[in-house]
């Protein structure tokens, strides 16, 4: 469809109209060629980089387009600016409108030529980007410290330099309608099973939706029990775990304007991995990755087995410590279960607190909570010890488990525990993980049933998920 | 086409946690009073049983690939077919009402003892339609957990009650003769014999030809645990005291410590409560897939809510406080008519299908 | 549809669960029972004694400056313990909780006169402790409960602690509640339990001590036996693997022995009809004191006190069975279930009459006694000249 007609006016009127007089649209007017031809350099402020448009086009332009004869056919002219002139990385040749303005609001900058129609537009992008610094969401001990920041190109460069092979695929997909958000799925060609890339390629294809701003939406969108509480997506901010992931096989995709890439398929035992398990060394890390399970299994559990045991089982407990929970428990006011229930809610305010606190007042927070929580509700007898030793157990625990979104759905199901015990004490808790044990049994992501490879059990990958095995005894199979 | 497929390794822990859960809950009470030392040798006879059983359904599930029990005896014995298929659903939903009601007695009598029996039935009744409701394949994969849950607590629990045991109560042996045990045998045969529905699972086995292997494996494994269990509990009380108690394996769990926790029984209720939950849920997916097969239904799901509804009530049956009566059923009328039916008519059906192929094979 | 309402009705039945939670124990007013006493009163009545513990910080917690009295003894009279608990129940308002008994002590005159109609309560009732320490006690149970004087603030803690002790070598084999239970129906092994007896008082307290056995015979107490004796039943039991114990060699000269590894092989054999029971015994022996000089690099010394170990050890085996077979009638060493073992099929005629054949037995012991080098001295002696010095 060709609807340019080459009138300089014309092309202007037009394009400012499109954008609805938007006043970040910028233009220059210049003469070019021997027969000074008017032309215009048309851009949207901000999205592009000055230098570069300096330097790669209009110098050029110039200087350069002395030799630029009219006498010439346009076709030849335009050819001569685009190929000999300009020297930014991408040149295109547009003729219409409509492929013309996707490009301005992308950062390219067009140049358009009295009596010409045909516009060139070449890709002066430069957005103003954060630069990689560690990511704060987890920071290692030991291993790399670059993390992923708001641009795509960048992440995908991240991931690319630590796996240099021609198999890995970068697959480029634009999803909102108005946002028009670059999404790149990312895996290896001859690793990632062919049904799994094609089921994630068919869903980021159905994804009908507005904007996208962050990979949390593309999350939802694109997870296999949109109602279940548990993550079947895995996100990171840290390049080195999207290419362990891509060389196991999986799929990752990543979005432009956030600097969490997803995973594809996650199942819980990658949500209790980290990365950094793999740097440490194999016992180290195989013990640290028992504590987190154990870890799991704490915040899930434990303030409601306290509750459980203590309301209906006491005959559980050893003999002198039941003797010391009950003298500490003495005069305290509230019943066991609002105990337990508002020393948890206390942990979750004081928590919520401190993520919203400026950095130098959080240790304020801290301060606040230790004493008051800590000291004075205790010795004013109005918590006892024990569930305060209950809460900040399951508070520790929570944190190592290293996935933001599990925790935080670990916690919650907690809550839900707790009630449960209140009303059957440690019968009730076995009902609670009946009806977890069904739900995770049977939800999937992409596929890979959510609780492999324990149930359905595979024993090679189960030895794997459990313990971090030495890189030497691997060797065979990495050839 | 049947689209859920389980594992032999699934398989094996269905069958392992079916056998140990059943024979905890419904054969102490039956088989220590009556046999004493000698049980051992009622359960060896029980799995014999059950292993002549599983071998007829291996034989049938073999011909009648990708058929379950209810659809391949329908093939064989024509009209007369739905007859032993009511007969066997009716046996199926008996079985569960009267675990169920085992279940629920033993929990409201020992661990939580105000609670109302129904309470439990709700709470079990909900969670095993739950896991009915989303298939085999859930089902399957819980009880490998499930199933090396209860393998680990069993071997933690031989450990810790070792220090209580007097080898010298287990003697002396066949002390009247092999008859008490051997008519004792009905008891695990008939509780070990609620596997037939190894035949309606057998059609979602990925490699059916090692079904039978895979079954007997996880039946003589899970015996052979409860028959320690069983031992262990007479040789730590005495077998006097043991056949008093409703539960003598739940008694030995309150002699015994493990390290400074003195009362360990209640962890062990609570893994054989998980492992009535699998059985009850296997059960409950065949009777629901059963009776939608013999109605002919697209789901099964209506059926799980029907099934539900009246297994709720089984521990608010009639009689069913009545000692005397719930004495006769337990210790008479169910083994023999578990056995009749278990044995019974799978072997007629067996007959059948053999005389039927024979005949073929002539003309 | 059919299937939106049973969701509901599901729902419904939920909510229904919700409203009760049955069997919730209300923690606060839960008062752990630590020991029963049961007493006979003058009315030949049941009088049931209950110490309850008043939970007091651990000492590690500072719990030393608490000031509260750290048990409380309830007691009540009925015709059943459960009659006499409900009384104490409605005395000390708490919530009883009989998970955690430590121990059950029984009185003399009680257990003299039976325990058929009591025991019954303790095969029955749910929440009780099979492990509890069963005890007799010489004075009344409610006296020893209340007035005993133990390091540890609540005294059964500290009987339980020493009866369950499997380190200390003068701890005597203690019997848990159901190896009592179960003993009291059988004929072929009886009871013998740990008695607690009054040694001293002081002011108000009485210090209290265990090493007396009382011998059972059927549901009835016959009689207690010496310390010696009930030391030799608590091998032969096998509830103790060791002892220590002084044998007189010669005129004045004593040696004190440490038993250790002590084994027991009880065999029965039937010889003309006549039932004879062997026993051997095996085990090592330290010499942790003696009065007089050995030298025990001399074969000769050592052999002597071997000897006379053996003679010691064989005598009072002999003594003390003859003792619980002929004065007590009762089998608390368990030579029935060996019978039983053995011959199942004499057994049964013999078992109708077993308290009647135990006086007939025939007795075969054996004593295999080896001396262990042990303490700090050279050839485990003292020479002459040492002690010149």
């Amino acid at each position: 469809m060709r609807n340019f007609t080459g009138t300089l006016k014309a092309a202007f009127e037009y394009i400012d109209q499109e954008l609805g007089h938007s006043s970040d649209l910028s233009f220059r007017q210049c003469q070019i060629g021997s027969d000074n031809t008017p032309a215009l350099i048309m851009w949207v402020d901000g999205l592009i980089n000055k230098q570069s448009l300096n330097n790669d086009i209009i110098s050029p332009l110039m200087s350069g387009s002395r030799s630029i004869n009219r006498v010439d056919s346009d076709e030849t002219t335009i050819n001569f600016i685009s190929h000999s002139l300009i020297t930014t990385t991408e040149v295109i040749q547009v003729t219409s409108y409509e492929s013309l303005i996707p490009l301005l609001i992308n950062g390219w900058s067009v140049v358009i030529i009295e009596g010409i129609d045909i516009m060139i537009a070449a890709n002066t992008q430069g957005l103003e980007t954060r630069s990689i610094d560690e990511p704060a969401s987890t920071s290692v001990i030991r291993g790399p410290r670059d993390g992923f920041v708001e641009s795509i190109d960048t992440n995908i460069s991240l991931i690319r330099r630590r796996v240099k092979n021609k198999l890995v695929r970068v697959e480029n997909h634009w999803i909102g309608n108005m946002s028009h958000t670059k999404i790149a799925m990312m895996y290896i060609f001859d690793r990632a099973n062919p049904d799994t890339v094609s089921e994630v390629r068919t869903r980021l294809d159905h994804i009908d939706i507005d904007a996208i701003l962050e990979s949390q939406y593309i999350e939802d969108l694109i997870k296999d029990s949109p109602s279940s509480f548990f993550p079947t997506v895995y996100s990171t901010e840290r390049p080195d775990d999207v290419a362990g992931a891509i060389l196991e096989g999986r799929v990752a995709i990543i979005v432009d304007g956030t600097p969490f890439a997803l995973v594809l398929p996650c199942t819980l035992f990658h949500l209790l991995k980290t990365t950094e398990d793999l740097y440490l060394s194999y016992p180290i890390a195989t013990f640290i990755r028992w504590i987190r399970f154990i870890g799991f299994f704490i915040t899930l559990l434990l303030p409601a087995s306290y509750l459980g045991v203590l309301t209906y089982h006491p005959e559980m407990v050893p003999p002198q410590l039941l003797s010391s929970i009950l003298s500490a428990r003495d005069g305290v006011p509230f019943p066991l279960l609002m105990e337990t229930l508002l020393m948890e809610l206390t942990f979750e305010g004081l928590r919520e607190a401190s993520i919203r606190m400026p950095k130098s007042i959080g240790s304020a927070i801290s301060i606040v909570g230790a004493l008051v929580i800590g000291e004075s509700a205790v010795k004013a007898g109005i918590i006892s010890s024990p569930s305060v030793i209950i809460v900040a157990g399951t508070a520790i625990a929570s944190f190592t488990i290293p996935s933001i979104s599990l925790s935080a759905t670990i916690r919650l199901l907690r809550f839900v525990m707790i009630i449960l015990a209140s009303f059957l004490g440690l019968y009730g808790i076995m009902i609670g993980l009946f009806l977890l044990g069904i739900h995770l049994s049977s939800i999937k992501s992409v596929g890979m049933p959510y609780l492999a490879p324990f149930a359905p059990f595979r024993p090679k990958e189960a030895e794997r998920a459990l313990v971090r095995v030495p890189w030497f005894t691997l060797r065979k199979r990495q050839k | 086409m049947i689209k859920n497929k389980i594992s032999n390794g699934q398989f094996f822990f269905i069958i392992f946690v079916a056998i140990a859960s059943l024979t905890f809950f419904s054969v102490p009470s039956q088989l220590v009073g009556k046999v004493k030392q000698d049980l051992w040798f009622s359960m060896v006879l029980g799995t014999l049983i059950d292993v002549y059983v599983a071998s007829l359904l291996y034989w049938l599930g073999l011909k009648y690939r990708e058929q379950s029990l209810i659809q391949y005896t329908n093939e064989i014995m024509g009209f007369l077919g739905r007859v032993i298929n009511v007969i066997y659903l009716i046996f199926f939903l008996g079985a569960i009402i009267t675990s169920m009601w085992i279940f629920c007695d033993f929990l409201s009598r020992s661990f939580m003892p105000e609670t109302p029996r129904i309470v439990f039935s709700i709470t079990m009744t909900i969670c095993a339609g739950f896991a009915a409701g989303k298939g085999i394949e859930t089902i399957a994969r819980l009880s490998q957990i499930i199933g090396v849950l209860i393998l680990l607590t069993s071997l933690i629990l031989f450990a810790s009650a070792l220090p209580y045991v007097h080898i010298g109560l287990l003697f002396p042996q066949f002390e009247n003769g092999f008859l008490p045990s051997t008519l004792g045998a009905i008891y695990p045969g008939s509780w070990f014999g609620i596997c037939v529905i190894m035949g309606m699972l057998m059609p979602h086995m990925k490699a059916p030809k090692k079904t039978l292997k895979v079954k007997v494996s996880a039946v003589i494994l899970g015996s052979f645990i409860m028959t320690l269990f069983l031992l262990y509990s007479i040789a730590t009380m005495g077998s006097n005291m043991a056949g008093q108690f409703e539960n003598p394996i739940y008694i030995l769990t309150r002699i015994s410590h493990f390290i400074i926790f003195e009362r360990i029984e209640v962890l062990l209720l609570l893994i054989f409560i998980s492992g009535s939950f699998i059985t009850i849920s296997t059960l409950f997916y065949s009777v629901t897939v059963g009776t939608a097969q013999l109605f002919k239904n697209r789901t099964h799901t209506i059926w799980v809510y029907i099934f539900g509804s009246i297994i709720i009530f089984s521990p608010v049956f009639p009689y069913s406080q009545n000692s005397y009566i719930v004495e006769e059923y337990l210790s008479h009328w169910f083994p023999y008519v578990a056995l009749s039916i278990e044995g019974g008519l799978t072997t007629l059906i067996f007959l059948v299908a053999l005389i039927k192929t024979s005949v073929k094979n002539k003309s | 549809m059919v299937i939106r309402y049973l969701k509901c009705i599901v729902a419904a039945s939920m909510i229904m669960m919700i409203s009760g939670c049955w069997s919730q124990i209300n923690f606060d007013q839960l008062t752990v029972v630590s020991a029963i006493g049961l007493d006979l009163d003058e009315d030949q009545k049941l009088q049931v004694s209950l110490q309850l513990v008043n939970p007091t910080l651990p000492v590690a917690a500072g719990g030393a400056t608490q000031q509260r009295r750290a048990v409380a003894i309830y007691t009540a009279t009925g015709h059943t313990i459960h009659e006499a608990i409900e009384i104490i129940k409605k005395q000390s308002k708490k919530n009883l909780f009989f998970s955690q008994t430590r121990a059950i002590l029984i009185s003399e005159k009680l257990a003299k006169n039976g325990l058929s109609n009591i025991v019954d309560y303790f095969w029955r009732e749910p929440n009780q402790n099979f492990n509890s320490w069963v005890l007799i006690s010489n004075s009344t149970a409610k006296d020893a409960l209340s007035r005993s004087k133990e390091l540890l603030a609540v005294s059964s803690d500290e009987w339980k602690a020493y009866l369950k002790d499997k380190t200390n070598n003068t701890a005597r084999g203690g019997i848990e509640l159901y190896q009592f239970l179960s003993r009291l129906n059988q004929s072929s092994y009886e009871a013998a339990v740990p008695g607690i007896s009054p040694f001293a008082s002081e002011s108000k307290q009485i210090i209290m001590e265990i090493g007396k056995l009382a011998v059972f015979n059927g549901d009835k107490m016959s009689g207690w036996l010496s310390l010696d004796e009930s030391r030799i039943v608590n091998w032969l039991s096998r509830s103790s693997k060791t002892g220590v114990i002084q044998v007189k060699i010669k005129n004045d000269e004593f040696i004190d022995f440490d038993l250790t590894n002590i084994h027991i092989k009880t065999t029965a054999q039937f010889k003309n009809n006549q039932l004879v029971m062997s026993i051997l015994m095996k085990c090592d022996a330290h010499i942790k004191t003696s009065t007089e000089a050995l030298d025990l690099a001399s074969q000769q010394v050592s052999h002597t006190i071997e000897t006379k170990l053996n003679q010691y050890l064989n005598t009072g085996i002999k003594h003390t069975l003859h003792k619980t077979f002929d004065t007590y009638q009762s089998d608390a060493v368990g030579f029935g279930d060996v019978v039983h073992r053995t011959y199942p099929e004499k057994w049964k005629s013999i078992e109708a009459n077993w308290g009647a054949t135990l006086k007939t037995i025939e007795l075969a012991v054996d004593t295999d006694v080896r001396l262990v080098k042990s303490g700090l001295l050279i050839n485990r002696s003292i020479k002459k000249d040492d002690k010149d010095d």
